[in-house]
């Protein structure tokens, strides 16, 4: 391991016993070191999307391009030019037009999406699923887990005997199955938060190996 | 009683733009007369739209570094955090710029911004996500009371058998328990919590397609 | 409690009010009175109510056009041409004002309220103007029935240059002095009037007729608790007021104790005229109407009082405890000295004008004109309304607001004018110009041309008690003043709400008319200066009619439902449903909330402990506790699925992961591209992350010590794609070129010399697309948004295990494959049999989470044991 990478190593090592140091009670130290992911983040980011989105895709057809192209470009140049404006909350009115622009496709994809690529799969996936077996499971279980959680049908002491009692074990059904799915839910968030700390274990045991004899 | 009406440019703007797009997924191109017309104005508001995304991530980050530069001008508590956070996003930003036009941006040896990730940004993430093991640890402790509903006794429950089953090799747990639990009942679970995701979305898309949600503000 | 000048307080809930409101906004009870109280500033809607006795005086079919005067309650207002009748009784003090007396200074702050006086001054006059049948001796009065008794007093003082100002004094007044003998035959007419409406024959004075409807009594007779009115008064569409009211003893005849006779003067006064004069108005002319019974030695004139004047007043006797019954009490002020009362400004009423004027008249003068005191005249309206009229002297205190006094009636304010009429009549009759009243006795005489019973036909005396003391007068006495006193502060106290005294159980009525101590004096007359002329109804036509709600006639607050609604039994049951639903609304759910365990820190300091001595014991021993798992379903798929991919086949890989779980991320990516680089195919990168690029080249770097692959041969890495699923829409939509012109390194990526993107133009030219994601909304959108327009390519995933129960249910469909979390990699790995960093971590991950499991079941036996600490709390409520 050459120099820089030592010391890179080091310092993850070091921001690594830091932010473990959180477990001590909040401090100076784990405040700097989020500060400075924080940081490195953002500056990141900017270079990703200026470099790899705005120059290729907006600045550089707009200087090079034909003016065909620079015509295409001029609404997203105009629309982006206005965007900045929110940055002050006197000229914020200006991006409305560009917000409204990104909202408005925004709630077109998101529809779209929705509709095709969860809705119609999903029933369809429901239905060629069923059987009188795991898929009856499934089958009652989508629908009550639906019924509870999507349109909150609850036992209601105004309804009526039938009704109150379909609606108490619909409701029932329906929390017993997000209890499963919240259940395997948890169990994967556990399992994921487990495997960062076996990597980070491992990492830390990999750099003390270096410098220990076992 | 005289009322000053405007006419709300916005929502006529993301109303049509929406649309638009929106009936781009549901019309082919291939339709007569329109279908070809509303495909090609919907794609290409959708890449108008994706390089407002990338103009708006840029304006987020603007506003970031103005709002921690004005915390480490006047005094405050976390004068020296907000001073560490300009300076190491400035500082990362001409790194990657030096990696750009250097063009070791694809080099993992020589790329500075490779470098800076590898051994700030990851170390720091990858920590903070393995605290969570503990604090997940913990909740699951509290989680054992004496007055448990059955729904948190389930939920318990099916959560032991599936980290087990996930982590060791237990008979019939691991090969039979686990995965009827997974595969049937919270795909059952999580079937319906999609479905009521995605008429959510749906129902939330059209509020804003109908003007009667504007978040931007019109 | 301070008023704020801004704010005004209702004299029926106590609460305050904007200034500017004229109803109350809680109990939506008149704030600003239609008629002045006594004491306040001068407002025309106070002279109302000291005009209705003499309005209600006139015919009921003589009205006309409104003439009844602003101070008449059924809401008529005073033509423009009483005012002028009027003005001689403002300009007589307006003259007198320019000579003050000390007495009767005038310091120059209290000038500003002659502006209000002045038109209250107008007002005043109205209601004797209205009493002008003729129009004979002073020119521009209005034309109004006046009874002659009435009548030749105002000739009288059209005689009398001197004692005339702007305004002429009315008739009664100015020809008191000539009033006619055989006009004490004669029935004034207002008298008359009421006969011929009530049907009481003249002579019928003192009966106890019932007046025809008390609810159709109004006028300033309304306010007296035991007053009972006649009818038809109330011609405007107010609400006649509840209760029963009874008459003053004064204006009843056989009750009321004959006062002793005074000396028989020239005119005889009624009584309740006579009163005016404290010791003896006119004593040498006059007769006090207290002193003089009706029918005694000189011949009276008798009226032919309606029933409503007839009616005997048991309760007061203010004239029995008035020292001085020559005045009437109503016109008897508290202090003597015009300096000490509390109403208008003394200086405005000089000290001539007074001189003829008994005390309580002065009074009356100068608090109705005067400015409004606060707290002073607003919380005895508890107090016998008869009282306020008729205040002994002594029981004056000076600075004190007197119950009964005038000043805690709503009297309108009397100006100047009025206060030099009656002055200058007290001079006339007296021959004493000049004196001031408070200087001496003013003695009957100087109203005696006025109040000389002898110059009234009997017919218009008839039926008025002018021998005797009106129970209402005589009942004036300390204790009044004190219960009144007492009423004020309960009224104040309960406003307080800290005192436990008892209310007073006023009238309705009454207590619409508690003045308010609270309301702003405006500097100017809250009489409006435009006239209003009603346009519809029966008053149609009418000037300055009063709205609807007048401050007598309160409204009171309306019921909660009407009370013709029906409400089924089902339509309650659903209104006591709504109403415990907004009950319970406000209500805070209370909230079960489990203590933490004892000692939080140390509890999860141990379990750090436990398991950093469980990692390190694993990778220092190499203990496997369990084999790596066998791959499930969607496992197996995936590794068919690129299995069966030829060699160089495109494949198109996301790496969609943030930093964070990259421990668990790498290892799956680790395996894929493992088998993928194992195949040969063709990769081409892309993210929809920020941070995804570098992921990409710290994985690439980390693939490429074990493969020999080659960029831009074998791989090409095409950057970031914003804009999230509408950035993965334009992946559909688009040619890859038009989306993807360059690299991550700024390079040309559709150089002919990079391989992995020959023949590629859309996702479909792709032979898998392989999402590696750790988020479940990147998961979604390559699903919602790519997944649909897909035909041949296989859609696989390789998702954190956090993720999986999520991407679970779209297998089968649009996801043709899926490896999951640590465990999936590790089975991917026993698939492939590469060894990987997923088997590395295997153990101690295994082992982690054996002791994961115990910790938490040991912890949450010992949880169980513990008693329980949870609390419940509402939420929001800490």
């Amino acid at each position: 391991m050459n120099l820089p990478e030592l010391i890179g190593t080091a310092l993850g090592f070091l921001l690594t016993i830091v932010v473990f140091s959180y477990l001590l009670g909040d401090n100076p130290f784990f405040r700097l070191a989020i500060h400075l992911f924080i940081g490195v983040a953002a500056g990141y980011v900017a270079i990703v999307v200026i470099y790899n989105v705005l120059l290729p895709r907006l600045f550089l057809p707009l200087i090079f391009g034909s003016w065909g192209e620079r015509g295409i470009l001029l609404v997203p140049l105009i629309l982006g030019l206005l965007l900045f404006f929110k940055i002050s909350p006197r000229t914020a009115w200006l991006g409305r037009a560009s917000m409204a622009t990104l909202v408005g496709i925004g709630a077109a994809v998101a529809i779209g999406g929705a509709v095709i690529g969860t809705l119609f799969s999903q029933m369809e996936a429901a239905i060629n699923a069923f059987n009188l077996g795991n898929g009856l499971i499934m089958l009652v279980g989508t629908l009550a887990t639906l019924a509870y959680f999507q349109f909150g049908v609850r036992k209601n002491d105004q309804q009526d005997g039938v009704v109150q009692q379909l609606s108490t074990g619909i409701s029932a059904a329906g929390k017993f199955f997000i209890a499963i799915a919240f259940g395997v839910l948890f169990a994967g968030v556990y399992t994921a938060a487990l495997a960062a700390f076996t990597e980070r274990i491992t990492s830390l045991w990999a750099f003390l190996q270096n410098f220990l004899p076992f | 009683m005289k009322q000053n009406f405007r006419f709300p440019w916005s929502a006529v703007l993301a109303i049509a733009v929406g649309f638009v797009v929106t009936l781009g997924y549901f019309i082919p191109s291939s339709a007569p007369v329109v279908g070809g017309t509303l495909a090609s104005l919907g794609d290409y508001f959708l890449q108008v739209g994706v390089v407002l995304a990338a103009v708006a991530m840029l304006v987020g980050l603007i506003n970031l570094a103005a709002v921690h530069w004005t915390r480490f001008r006047t005094a405050g508590e976390n004068r020296l955090g907000s001073g560490v956070v300009v300076i190491t996003m400035i500082a990362t930003f001409l790194l990657g710029t030096i990696d750009y036009f250097w063009g070791w941006l694809e080099d993992p040896n020589r790329s500075l911004t490779q470098y800076v990730f590898r051994h700030i940004q990851l170390p720091v993430e990858r920590s903070l996500m393995a605290l969570l093991v503990v604090i997940l640890t913990y909740m699951a402790i509290r989680m054992f009371r004496r007055r448990m509903t059955v729904y948190q006794a389930v939920f318990l429950g099916v959560f032991m058998v599936v980290l087990l089953g996930t982590g060791l090799d237990i008979p019939y747990i691991t090969d039979t328990v686990k995965p009827w639990l997974s595969n049937v009942w919270a795909v059952a679970g999580t079937r319906g919590l999609l479905l009521g995701i995605g008429l959510g979305t749906l129902a939330s898309g059209l509020r804003v397609l109908s003007g009667v949600d504007r978040p931007y503000g019109g | 409690m301070v008023d704020k000048p801004r704010e005004v307080r209702c004299p029926m809930c106590g609460r305050l009010n904007p200034a500017e409101n004229d109803v109350c906004q809680y109990c939506e009870a008149r704030l600003k009175p239609l008629t002045a109280p006594l004491g306040d500033a001068p407002s025309g809607a106070n002279q109302p109510d000291e005009q209705d006795w003499l309005g209600d005086l006139r015919s009921k079919g003589d009205l006309s056009g409104g003439d009844e005067g602003e101070w008449e309650d059924d809401g008529e207002e005073p033509l423009d041409d009483q005012r002028d009748l009027l003005d001689w009784l403002a300009s007589i003090d307006g003259e007198e004002a320019e000579t003050p007396s000390p007495p009767a200074e005038q310091s120059d702050s209290e000038v500003e309220p002659a502006a209000a006086e002045a038109q209250e001054e107008v007002d005043l006059s109205a209601w004797l103007a209205s009493l002008d049948e003729e129009q004979t001796t002073t020119p521009g009065q209005p034309e109004v029935e006046l009874p002659d008794w009435l009548r030749e007093y105002r000739s009288q003082e059209a005689a009398e240059p001197e004692a005339e100002s702007a305004e002429s004094l009315p008739d009664w007044l100015t020809g008191a002095e000539e009033l006619p003998a055989e006009e004490e035959e004669s029935e004034p007419d207002f008298l008359k009037d009421f006969a011929a409406e009530d049907g009481v024959e003249a002579g019928e004075v003192g009966s106890t007729a019932t007046p025809a409807d008390p609810e159709e009594y109004s006028g300033w007779m309304a306010e007296f608790p035991e007053a009972k009115l006649p009818s038809a008064e109330l011609e405007s569409e107010e609400t006649s007021p509840e209760g029963d009211f009874e008459l003053p003893a004064w204006l009843l005849d056989e009750e009321a104790e004959p006062e002793e006779p005074e000396q028989d003067t020239e005119i005889e006064l009624p009584d309740w005229l006579a009163e005016f004069d404290e010791e003896g108005v006119g004593a040498g002319e006059s007769v006090s109407p207290a002193e003089k019974p009706v029918g005694a030695e000189e011949p009276t004139v008798e009226y032919e009082l309606p029933p409503w004047l007839l009616e005997e007043e048991p309760e007061t006797d203010l004239a029995a405890e008035s020292p001085k019954a020559e005045l009437p009490d109503w016109m008897q002020a508290a202090p003597l000295e015009v300096d000490e009362v509390k109403g208008p400004p003394v200086e405005q009423f000089p000290e001539e004008q007074f001189e003829d004027l008994e005390p309580s008249q002065e009074e009356l003068l100068l608090e109705e004109s005067g400015e409004e005191k606060a707290g002073e005249t607003t919380d005895d309206v508890g107090a016998v309304v008869d009282d306020e009229y008729f205040i002994p002297e002594e029981e004056a205190e000076p600075g004190d607001s007197q119950p009964g006094s005038l000043e805690e009636t709503e009297l309108p304010a009397p100006s100047q004018e009025t206060a030099a009429w009656l002055s200058e009549l007290a001079s006339e009759v007296e021959g004493k110009p000049g004196e001031s009243f408070l200087e001496e006795a003013p003695e009957a005489e100087a109203l005696s041309s006025a109040f000389d019973l002898e110059s009234f036909p009997d017919e218009e005396l008839e039926g008025i008690n002018l021998t005797e003391e009106p129970e209402w007068l005589a009942e004036v006495s300390q204790d009044a003043a004190l219960q009144a006193e007492e009423q004020r502060r309960g009224f104040e106290t309960e406003e307080g709400g800290e005192e436990d005294l008892p209310r007073a159980e006023l009238p309705e009525w009454l207590a619409a008319m508690r003045p308010v101590d609270a309301i702003v004096t405006p500097p100017t007359p809250s009489r409006p200066s435009r006239v209003e002329i009603e346009t519809s109804g029966p008053l149609a036509g009418l000037q300055d009619v009063l709205p609807a709600e007048s401050q007598i006639f309160q409204i009171s607050k309306p019921d909660a439902r009407p009370s013709g609604l029906e409400i089924s039994e089902s339509q309650q049951k659903h209104i006591r449903m709504l109403e415990e639903m907004l009950n319970t609304e406000e209500q805070a759910t209370p909230v079960s909330i489990p203590l933490p365990l004892p000692y939080p820190r140390l509890f999860r300091w141990f379990i750090t402990l436990i398991l950093f001595l469980a990692a390190l014991y694993a990778l220092w021993s190499g203990t496997s506790l369990a084999d790596r798992p066998l791959p499930g379903l969607e496992t197996q798929a995936t590794y068919a699925a690129i299995n069966r991919l030829p060699s160089g086949a495109p494949v198109l890989i996301a790496i969609d992961y943030e930093p964070g779980l990259s421990g668990e991320m790498d290892v799956i990516a680790q395996v894929l591209l493992d088998h993928l680089m194992i195949r040969g195919a063709s990769l081409t990168f892309v993210s929809t992350t920020p941070t995804g690029p570098l992921q990409t080249e710290n994985l690439l770097a980390e693939m490429l010590t074990r493969h020999n692959y080659q960029r831009a041969g074998q791989f090409i890495h095409l950057g970031y794609i914003p804009g999230g699923p509408a950035g993965l829409q334009t992946l559909v939509s688009f040619p890859l070129q038009l989306i993807l012109p360059q690299t991550y390194s700024g390079y040309s990526a559709w150089d002919p010399r990079q391989t992995p993107l020959l023949g590629i133009e859309t996702l479909n030219d792709y032979a898998a697309i392989l999402v590696i994601t750790d988020r479940h909304e990147a998961a979604r959108g390559w699903i919602e948004q790519v997944g649909p327009t897909l035909v041949d390519t296989g859609l696989i995933f390789g998702s954190s295990a956090q993720v999986e129960p999520l991407i679970r249910p779209y297998y089968g469909g649009m996801v043709d494959g899926l490896v999951a979390g640590q465990a999936g990699g590790a089975a991917y790995e026993r698939l492939t049999g590469v060894p990987g960093q997923a088997g590395r971590q295997w153990d101690v991950f295994s082992l982690l989470v054996m002791v994961s499991a115990v910790v938490i079941v040991l912890g949450g036996l010992v949880n169980l044991v513990l008693p329980d600490r949870s609390q419940s709390s509402s939420l929001g409520g800490e």
